[in-house]
């Protein structure tokens, strides 16, 4: 089982593969829609989610661009790539076994 | 923030990762910042705000950093790499374009260095490497010195062998032994084996033991008792496929049958070669009696803590005590101890260093063709280079790609030198001279392979390198239009390098003609008898069955009497030490009762011979008479001199029936005879030497149990020794011939280590002047084509093609011409270091140097030769219009 930190760190690259997952967005973008979404449980410092932005771009799972903000304002795009695309599936994938095998604890189903 | 990018860009840089991170995060803080605003903060508290749910901006901010930094880094490593290899692959393009330039320079590179790999490796292997013993510096060799004779070397008899032994007391070992060849009979076929007998306590001395077996019993030890061998593990391997059951079977020897007692373990080497057996030295009956017989060499390991000269001074003790209680026998004798090593590689140590400078002189030779080529292929392509200078490629990038072609042919060379080496190796070892001592364990020595490959490679790279630095500074748009001369000084750099090159390849061709005739002379010498058609070998009558002097001379009688009769056989004859064997026995003597002065002035060579020996060996009797039947034994001893003796002792040539008295054999009592005829000079030791006066007493009066016999055959000599050795098997089972070979077996052997050398140099020689002429012929012809439209310009403006032919020729001889001079001096160094090598030849002998610069001149002028007709051949017409 991964360490809590890196749960909540891997938890947070998978909401912003998520969330790319639509459309490409800039990091303000991004983590508007996650706290919309998440309320303030996930996000508490905004900021976190840059480095996490940095390094799913070095691993080549996201793509940086310099574009036009809708206000016109130069801003860095992210979009996913379809490495990305495969990892975000598995990461799903993973999540969904990790909450069924938690809830098979605290909610064990009657047999 | 726009502005900061701009103010960036008028300065002409894209932002660093830095800035770009700065960046982003600041436009993260405003728009947070304005939709605070537009919720209705004030701007300076929604400025606040956003910082505070932004969190730690540094923080933040240097993570991203970092993790941008890595990013380029790692991406700037992968461009490089993508880089160096694109460039090795248009490297090996650019090669297999031309495969002519590719495979000279690897086959040169090669050849050169595993050449040099060869010589190196054999002399680090023969002279350098301690033995392969534990402690080597503790192994000496213990001599017998007899200094008033000037014998510094010399021999030890048993029973002396026996008292140094037992009253030694600073070696932890002593042993002796002697040594012969012996026939090995088999279903592969015959074979020579060495045989080494030695004393107790010689395993001790190299500390080893067997690694099969438990060695010789006590009974195997003592004469009369059941024989017994070991093996050494090269022959255990070969010959009894390494069964570790071979061991107690039996094998036989010159038809005795021995039980193998062991087997010694890997690398013994010295003194048993690789095919060699160890067997117990046996001591003679009369050991206490016979202290002169001096023919064992010693070997000793001292013990811990002693010193070379503590050693000498101890056995020096027991000398002087011997001398003092057998005054007869060992009267003048000392000992003297030395590193067994020193020893081991003495007599060709003068020869190997001769050879390392040789190959080193071609070694040079090789580095500068090489980079003499690559040279000429870097200013050929001085063009490319130039542009890609201009696209921008930094200094590295240009010195790369000039070197990448070079490092793909190093690699080539590499592969080329290794199976060179290995080759060189195998055939020194196959035809080397017997005397290059530990040749059994030389095998090639990469680290001087990758040593001598490293220089090659540095001289080729700076070659290589040079012109690329300079072509990125130079202009770009006159070499591309074509019209641009070659600025690069790389001629310059060419002329020496020729220079050297002829240099090196006159020190060869010189020093080899040198030696040459040196060979030439020593081998035209006449040892004094005819070694063609003949066989030799050893016997030693056992004392058992033979225990007198009658006995002996009947058995020698009669044996040669059988020998004589077989088919092919015209003459058969015995003797003491035969010539150019090895060897080698001195007495005084006195002439007619007077003794002579108390040095040694009045001593010759002592040998016993018998009446057909002469006849046999073809040695003439040139007054007087040689021995004859009337010589018989019971009857007067007569005496023979050679030649210079009588010019010697009697220079007014009055010596017939001049009476000698002096000692025929080691240890025997002296015998006077009278001298009834003269013989021609012998030269016994080395062929080259001047001969020494020597005197044979008749075998019939000097009874002597071991001899060798010389046997003269009608036809090929080799082919009777079966008919041989069943003659003298049915005259006495027990005994057998050792050491068979034939007489001129013997005088090559005398002098193969001669022909070694000289074939060596002469090799050295030849592929030098063949690497010259190579790289005289790819300078000039570069030269020519650089020059092409210059030389099609005299040739419209009225030069003939004669005119042109010769002045190219004289244009690559110019440098060749002062190479040659420098190396000729080189030569002369050369054969003034290794004077003692040369036999009656002076070092600066004029007749070689003289064929060594007309051959260096030859192979020069068919070099130029080729580049010189097509210049010759420049259409200047074509040169007009290419203006």
């Amino acid at each position: 089982m991964p360490e809590p930190q890196d749960l909540v760190k891997g938890t947070l690259d998978v909401l912003i593969l998520k969330t790319l997952s639509w459309e490409p967005l800039h990091g303000y973008a991004v983590a508007g829609r996650i706290r919309e979404r998440t309320g303030d449980a996930l996000l508490v410092e905004e900021g976190a989610l840059y480095p996490a932005l940095h390094r799913l771009a070095r691993r080549g799972w996201i793509a940086a661009e310099w574009g036009l903000s809708e206000n016109n304002r130069r801003a860095k795009y992210y979009r996913l790539t379809p490495l990305g695309r495969a990892a975000l599936r598995e990461a799903v994938s993973d999540w969904e076994r990790y909450v069924r095998a938690v809830g098979q604890v605290l909610h064990p189903s009657e047999r | 923030m726009d502005r900061f990018r701009r103010l960036f860009r008028l300065a002409g840089r894209e932002p660093s990762p830095a800035e770009d991170v700065d960046a982003e995060l600041e436009f993260h803080l405003q728009m947070k910042a304005e939709e605070l605003e537009r919720a209705g903060l004030g701007p300076d508290d929604a400025r606040r705000e956003a910082r505070r749910a932004f969190g730690s901006r540094e923080r933040f901010a240097a993570e991203c950093r970092s993790i941008a930094t890595s990013e380029v880094s790692l991406r700037r490593r992968r461009e490089r790499l993508a880089g160096t290899l694109r460039e090795l692959r248009l490297a090996a393009r650019g090669l297999w374009r031309s495969p002519g330039y590719a495979l000279s320079v690897a086959l040169v590179l090669g050849g050169g260095v595993g050449l040099a790999a060869t010589v190196v490796t054999l002399v680090h292997r023969v002279v350098v490497r301690p033995l392969p013993f534990s402690e080597p510096e503790r192994l000496v060799r213990i001599y017998s010195t007899m200094l008033a004779r000037g014998r510094e070397r010399g021999t030890h008899s048993p029973a002396d062998l026996l008292d140094l032994t037992r009253e030694q007391r600073s070696f932890s070992a002593i042993s002796g032994w002697v040594t012969w060849t012996s026939a090995a009979a088999g279903p592969e076929g015959g074979e020579v084996i060495r045989v080494v007998a030695a004393t107790a306590g010689f395993l001790e001395v190299f500390a080893v033991r067997p690694v099969v077996g438990a060695g010789f019993t006590p009974e195997e030890r003592i004469r009369g008792g059941p024989r017994a061998l070991l093996l050494s593990y090269d022959l255990w391997r070969t010959r009894f496929g390494g069964d570790p059951a071979a061991v107690g079977k039996s094998w036989t020897l010159d038809g005795e049958p021995y039980r193998i007692a062991g087997v010694l373990p890997a690398g013994f080497g010295w003194p048993l070669g690789h095919r060699g057996v160890v067997v117990p030295f046996r001591m003679p009956e009369n050991v206490a009696t016979q202290r002169g017989a001096r023919y064992i060499d010693v070997v000793g390991r001292l013990a811990p803590g002693v010193s070379r000269d503590q050693g000498e001074s101890d056995l020096a003790r027991i000398a002087a005590a011997l001398e003092a209680e057998y005054p007869r026998w060992n009267q003048g004798y000392g000992v003297s101890v030395r590193p067994l090593q020193d020893e081991v590689v003495r007599g060709i140590r003068p020869t190997l260093l001769l050879l390392l400078g040789g190959v080193s002189l071609l070694a040079l030779l090789s580095a500068a063709n090489v980079a003499n080529l690559v040279l000429v292929r870097a200013i050929r392509r001085r063009g490319e280079l130039a542009v890609r200078g201009a696209l921008g490629a930094s200094r590295g990038w240009l010195m790369w790609h000039a070197v990448s072609e070079v490092a793909l042919l190093a690699l080539a060379g590499v592969l080329i030198a290794v199976p060179v080496g290995t080759a060189g190796i195998a055939l020194v070892r196959r035809f080397g001279p017997g005397s290059v001592p530990r040749l059994d364990t030389v095998e090639l020595d990469l680290v001087a392979l990758a040593f001598l490959l490293g220089i090659t490679v540095l001289m080729a790279i700076v070659s290589a390198g040079i012109p690329a630095l300079r072509v990125a500074r130079l202009d770009v748009r006159p070499l591309l239009s074509g019209h641009g001369k070659a600025t690069i000084r790389g001629r310059r750099a060419q002329r020496w390098l020729m220079g050297a090159e002829s240099a090196v390849a006159a020190a060869l061709l010189a020093s080899a003609g040198v030696l040459a005739r040196s060979l030439d002379r020593l081998a035209g010498e006449s040892p004094g008898f005819d070694p063609s058609s003949t066989l030799t070998f050893e016997l030693n009558l056992a004392p058992r069955r033979y225990p007198d002097g009658d006995r002996i001379v009947g058995a020698q009688r009669e044996l040669l009497a059988r020998l004589r009769a077989l088919p092919g056989v015209t003459a058969a004859g015995l003797t003491t030490l035969l010539p150019l064997a090895g060897g080698s026995f001195g007495s005084t003597f006195s002439i007619d009762g007077n003794p002579g002065p108390d040095d040694d002035s009045q001593s010759a060579q002592a040998r016993v011979a018998d009446a057909g020996y002469f006849a046999a060996a073809r040695i003439p009797v040139v007054a007087g008479r040689g021995f004859g039947a009337e010589d018989r034994r019971g009857g007067g001893p007569v005496v023979l001199a050679t030649e210079s003796a009588v010019r010697r002792f009697w220079p007014d040539g009055r010596w017939v029936g001049r009476e000698v008295r002096f000692h025929a054999r080691p240890g025997d009592e002296p015998l006077r005879g009278a001298v009834v005829g003269v013989v021609g000079d012998l030269r016994d030791q080395y062929l080259g030497q001047e001969p020494r006066p020597l005197f044979f007493a008749s075998s019939e009066h000097a009874a002597v149990a071991d001899f060798t016999v010389v046997l003269r055959v009608d036809g090929n000599p080799a082919a009777i020794e079966p008919a041989v050795r069943r003659v003298i098997a049915s005259f006495d089972s027990e005994l057998a011939a050792a050491s068979v070979r034939t007489m001129e077996e013997v005088v090559a052997a005398s002098y193969a280590h001669v022909r070694f050398r000289t074939g060596l140099m002469g090799l050295f020689a030849a592929i030098a002047a063949l690497l010259a002429g190579f790289g005289l012929y790819a300078v000039v012809a570069h030269a020519v084509a650089e020059r092409s439209r210059e030389i099609g310009l005299r040739r419209a403006l009225g030069a003939g093609e004669g005119q042109v032919v010769r002045e190219v020729v004289v244009l690559g001889m110019r440098d060749v011409a002062i190479g040659a001079v420098v190396g000729l001096a080189v030569a002369f160094l050369i054969g003034d270091a290794s004077r003692q090598l040369l036999y009656e030849v002076k070092p600066a002998d004029p007749l070689a140097l003289a064929t060594g610069t007309l051959l260096l001149v030859i192979v020069g002028v068919i070099a130029c030769w080729g580049p010189a007709r097509r210049a010759a051949r420049v259409d200047p017409m074509e040169s007009l219009r290419a203006e």
